[in-house]
């Protein structure tokens, strides 16, 4: 059951509302409003009217801070009790797109599925749905994560849905999933020794495996040309073909955040951007533009309030009522950590090649919408975190 | 699980958080700070194109200051390289409709760009001439889409422009874009796909040369510019120039414009005044008596220049024409060209008789028609009792050929080597000379011998075929004894007549000297080298180096080479004998000489010298007894010579009415005769 208290309520609230975290607010607003800026900067040089990304992110944003309220009105607690169903809810979201007719397939991949004017990307909800119902399923098995034996179920809880998500093919958000599952993991009490050693085994069985296919020609599941993609980061130029091969992305992002300099080339002045030489670079490779045009200050300062807002999440979760909230936290915290990492490191040539977007910044309706909605729930842990006498 | 393992956990978390946000920070420093100049070089490259921008080329004058080759300014539509091929596609569509030229479709353009190996290099689509119509419309059209037709660059470029249109055409060659061949032979003069390059003549000699280590020539020197572009090489922004360019040097000829004019306009009236069909060709020279400059130079059918750099060249009219055999217009007749002198030799023979001591002026001979001494070869005409001016005068075969019988090959060979008939002249600035033949027992015995070892070797290899197939159709031991008998017969009588041959064709017979003495034979001579030799006889035995070039100098007009006159050789012959030789070329001019109509409205004070000589062609396919070249030599005043004469019209049958007609305008023009004419013609 819904709480009686509804937006009015939150804000009429006082008590409540010194339990809203300005800083995670703040920060977020940061975030919000730098990413307008150089998304404005990048748009310019792909569609003749400059306003017309900017205009859709700004009203996705809205949408967005209305769903957040929305969410911090819902007592998170609630979610527990439907949990069966919001797992269903998430197979079905992910069945959807595999469906002909209902998903789109962009990119070789039909991670999409059209909803009137719209175009949503299930996998983006999904991710929080996966983050509700298991911090629910692990809540119930505190004390039995000590053993491998005891992890098995929660493999097989995420199981069926990364299942889902690799057939469209998503490998990047299939490797959210999977840091979702061992941040949590680590938080609900897994034994460590045990934790390092999965992850260590799963990335050194992936390394193994790609160095005895490209030594011996062991079979792989993956197309060559993947492969490459995914390996060309560690030599760009490795192909031979003088950086137009498949490390092209990887150089002309690394000569874009390279020639940012200290200070960046300003707003609306960096070449590789402005001439278009760096691909995709209000969505994927955004990171790439504030490199550019905002240089190496520019850039520590946004991880900075990237760190921030994350540090202020753990707190969070440090001081959360329940387990139950602690653990959609730290979900949410190692999704967003994942994708910063992984975008970023894209973009400076220290990760692989896998398009998923920069939170909160990257161009897209579904991961500003979903973004926000999980923020919303760690500010609804937070506002819920003492109980309050009436 | 408690609180505190919570914490613990959390901790945990936070610490693993801070080392992936600090490995970040790390790198970011190492790329924005510590490596950033060398990524800023790497998105340099992207955007910044360095073009190079055409020197304009040199011009060519003439001595009096007439520009013959010059650069007019013209606009080239280009694709900068570099383009997507589905732009591509686009592009080459758009720029077929706008330019409307059958020979720039879009399949054209797509494989230029194709064919075109360097990056960042624009390649030309098409020249665009300022004053021609319908010029501004397409730039106005390109100007209009410019945003459609991304790469698509027009620049303003000089072209090779000669203004005198075919005047001088062979002496000046042409350019074109340079060949494969030549830009690896020329790998280090940086040239590069698209440049001109100069393809013969000056053009080719003066394209860019090493003299006393500096280089200097039409050339010039590239410049630079940079301009920004952007991922589809469209360019965003036009840096400008960063190094101009030099423009090439500038060459004066020793050509004289009004008498190369005059040269060309008369060999043109005189071809077309010929009735033999094969009749298309002529070649002439002009030389300075007192220093070996070329005055004039001109060959038959024309060379236009334009048509190689103005793109007519394609238009099959004109390419059959210049592809054409029968007429080969790109062939120097003057220079590449080797003809018999006919009777024109003769002042070599009157000279070679003289300094032999063994005729003297006053000897007469008695032409009956024909010599006396076998194969009897013909005179034109039976002259009775003639003497040495005479002979001149009249051209006698009679009495040249006894004349060289009299003074023998050695002494014939010796004085036209001294006028250097047969020696490659090597002038600056001409190419392809061919140095032609001068006739000598060695020159025989050489070739001969060659030519009897090789008839001899064929017959022996047909006879061994023969008997081959003799023995294989033998079918006793007795039938084959006598095949083998025969064979060895007619083998022994191969030798024999091979000994006679040889003794026929290499050893020097008195009929080769009978025939070199009256310019038949195997004589053959260019124009300039006969020239050479007229100027020489003229000018008292000096024999100067022909040449082209007068100076060279810089774009400022700083001169930075003079060409001095270069005395080759003062021949042995004795003066008295050139003069008494001299004064019998002058007979050829006064009435009963053979060319005395062509010069008899001259002034008296303006004597001229001159011979007249109808060659037999010697060609394949040609009849010997009406095929004849006409030939004419003469140096003009006679009494302080100045301007040598030689020319040539192919199948003119007389050098008086043919070439002497050459010699005859080139003459007025020089002495101002024709503007005499042209006042007396302005006050009727």
């Amino acid at each position: 059951m819904i709480t009686g208290l509804g937006l009015w309520g939150i804000i009429m609230n006082v008590k409540r509302l010194k339990n809203l975290d300005f800083v995670i607010l703040s920060s977020l607003v940061v975030i919000l409003v730098m990413s307008l800026f150089v998304l404005s900067s990048a748009s310019a040089s792909i569609v003749s009217d400059s306003a017309y990304f900017v205009t859709r992110q700004a009203m996705w944003i809205f949408i967005g801070l209305v769903a957040m309220v929305v969410t911090i009105s819902i007592n998170y607690t609630q979610f527990a009790r439907h949990n069966r169903l919001l797992y269903v809810l998430n197979l079905l979201l992910l069945v959807s797109v595999l469906i002909p007719g209902v998903g789109t397939e962009v990119n070789g991949a039909t991670s999409w599925i059209r909803l009137g004017p719209f175009s949503l990307q299930p996998v983006e909800f999904s991710k929080i749905l996966m983050i509700i119902t298991f911090a629910n399923f692990l809540v119930a098995k505190q004390g039995q994560l000590n053993t491998f034996k005891g992890l098995i179920p929660c493999f097989l809880y995420f199981a069926l849905p990364l299942l889902l998500i690799l057939k469209q093919p998503d490998l990047g958000s299939s490797l959210v999933f999977i840091a979702i599952l061992f941040g949590m993991l680590l938080v609900a009490g897994a034994r460590l020794g045990l934790l390092a050693g999965i992850a260590s085994a799963g990335l050194g069985g992936a390394i193994s495996a790609v160095v005895l296919h490209l030594k011996f020609g062991m079979p792989l599941p993956i197309k060559q040309y993947q492969l490459m993609r995914l390996l060309v980061f560690l030599n760009p130029y490795a192909d031979g073909k003088g950086g137009r091969g498949a490390g092209y992305n990887v150089i002309q992002s690394l000569a874009a955040v390279g020639s940012g300099n200290f200070w960046g080339q300003g707003l609306g002045k960096g070449s590789q951007v402005q001439l278009n030489f760096l691909p995709e670079h209000h969505t994927d490779f955004i990171f790439s533009v504030v490199g550019e045009e905002l240089g190496f200050i520019g850039s520590i300062f946004l991880l900075s309030m990237y760190f921030l807002l994350l540090y202020r999440c753990i707190k969070i979760a440090l001081n959360s009522k329940d387990m139950f909230g602690s653990l959609i936290v730290i979900g949410i915290v190692s999704m967003f950590t994942y994708h910063i990492i992984q975008n970023v490191g894209m973009a400076i040539g220290m990760m692989p090649i896998t398009g998923i977007p920069l939170p909160m910044f990257s161009y897209g309706g579904s991961s500003m919408l979903a973004n926000l909605i999980a923020i919303g729930l760690v500010l609804n842990v937070n506002f819920r975190r003492k109980k309050i006498m009436f | 699980m408690d609180k505190k393992e919570t914490q613990k956990r959390l901790k945990i978390f936070v610490f693993l958080l801070s080392i992936a946000f600090i490995a970040l920070g790390i790198r970011l420093f190492y790329l924005q700070v510590v490596m950033a100049n060398q990524w800023e070089l790497v998105s340099e490259n992207n955007t910044l194109r360095t073009l190079s921008v055409d020197a304009r080329r040199g011009d060519i004058i003439t001595s009096d200051k007439k520009v013959l080759a010059t650069s007019k300014p013209v606009f080239t539509v280009s694709i900068m390289a570099g383009i997507s091929d589905e732009e591509l596609d686009y592009v080459a569509g758009s720029l077929e409709d706008i330019l409307q030229d059958e020979s720039v479709t879009a399949e054209v353009i797509k494989e230029k760009i194709d064919s075109h190996s360097r990056r960042f290099e624009p390649v030309e689509i098409k020249k665009l001439i300022p004053d021609e119509p319908g010029t501004w419309e397409i730039i106005t059209k390109i100007e209009e889409r410019r945003r459609d037709l991304p790469g698509v660059v027009i620049n303003e470029k000089p072209m090779r422009n000669y203004p005198e249109e075919q005047l001088s055409g062979h002496i000046l060659g042409f350019v074109t874009q340079i060949t494969q061949g030549q830009l690896e032979a020329r790998k280090e003069d940086n040239y590069r796909l698209n440049d001109k390059f100069g393809q013969s003549g000056i053009e080719q000699a003066f394209e860019l040369l090493n003299l006393e280590g500096t280089k200097v020539g039409l050339r010039g020197k590239k410049g630079l510019y940079q301009v920004e572009v952007d991922v589809h090489s469209r360019i965003v922004k036009d840096s400008g120039i960063i190094l101009p360019a030099t423009p090439g040097d500038n060459l004066e000829l020793t050509i004289d414009y009004d008498l190369q004019k005059a040269m060309e306009q008369s060999m043109n009236e005189v071809i077309s005044g010929l009735d033999n069909p094969k009749a298309n060709a002529a070649g002439a020279v002009l030389l300075d008596v007192k220093n070996g400059d070329i005055l004039a130079l001109a060959s038959a059918p024309y060379v236009n220049p334009n048509d190689f750099v103005d793109g007519s060249f394609n238009d099959s009219i004109v390419k059959n024409y210049y592809n054409n055999s029968d007429l080969a217009p790109g062939f120097n007749r003057a220079v590449q060209g080797v003809y018999p002198p006919g009777s024109t030799f003769k002042p070599i023979t009157a000279m070679a008789a003289l300094a032999s001591g063994r005729v003297d002026t006053s000897d007469t001979i008695v032409c009956k028609g024909a010599y006396w001494r076998p194969p009897y070869i013909k005179c034109w005409d039976v002259h009775g009792t003639v003497d040495f001016y005479k002979a001149l005068a009249i051209s006698c075969n009679t009495y040249f050929q006894d004349a060289g019988y009299k003074a023998g090959i050695d002494e014939i060979d010796w004085v036209a080597k001294d006028f250097g008939l047969g020696q490659p002249l090597d002038v600056l600035g001409i190419s392809g000379e061919n140095k032609g033949i001068l006739p000598t027992p060695q020159w025989k015995s050489n070739l001969g011998s060659i030519l009897v070892d090789r008839e001899f070797e064929r017959k022996k290899q047909n006879l061994e075929k023969e008997y081959a197939t003799k023995l294989a159709e033998a079918r006793t031991f007795e039938e084959r004894e006598v095949v083998l008998a025969q064979k060895e017969r007619d083998l022994r009588i191969l030798e024999t007549d091979k000994k006679i041959q040889y003794n026929f064709n290499t050893t020097w017979q008195d009929f080769d000297t009978f025939n070199t003495s009256i310019g038949q034979g195997s004589n053959s001579y260019s124009m300039l080298q006969m020239a050479n030799y007229v100027a020489t006889l003229a000018n008292g035995g000096k024999r100067w180096q022909p040449h082209l070039i007068k100076r060279i100098t810089d774009p400022e007009g700083n001169v930075i080479k003079t060409y001095e006159p270069e005395l080759i050789n003062q021949v042995g012959v004795s003066q008295e004998i050139m003069t008494e030789t001299r004064k019998g070329m002058v007979g050829v001019t006064s009435p009963g000489g053979t060319a005395y109509s062509v010069f008899k409205d001259f002034p008296a004070d303006i004597k001229v010298g001159a011979k007249t000589g109808t060659a037999q062609t010697g060609r394949r396919g040609d009849n010997p007894d009406e095929d004849f070249h006409g030939v004419f030599i003469a140096f003009a005043p006679a009494d302080d010579p100045q301007i040598a004469f030689a020319g040539i019209v192919e199948y003119g049958e007389h050098g008086g009415s043919t070439a002497g007609q050459i010699a005859r305008a080139v003459f007025r023009e020089y002495f101002g005769l024709n503007e005499k004419v042209d006042s007396i013609a302005l006050y009727k």
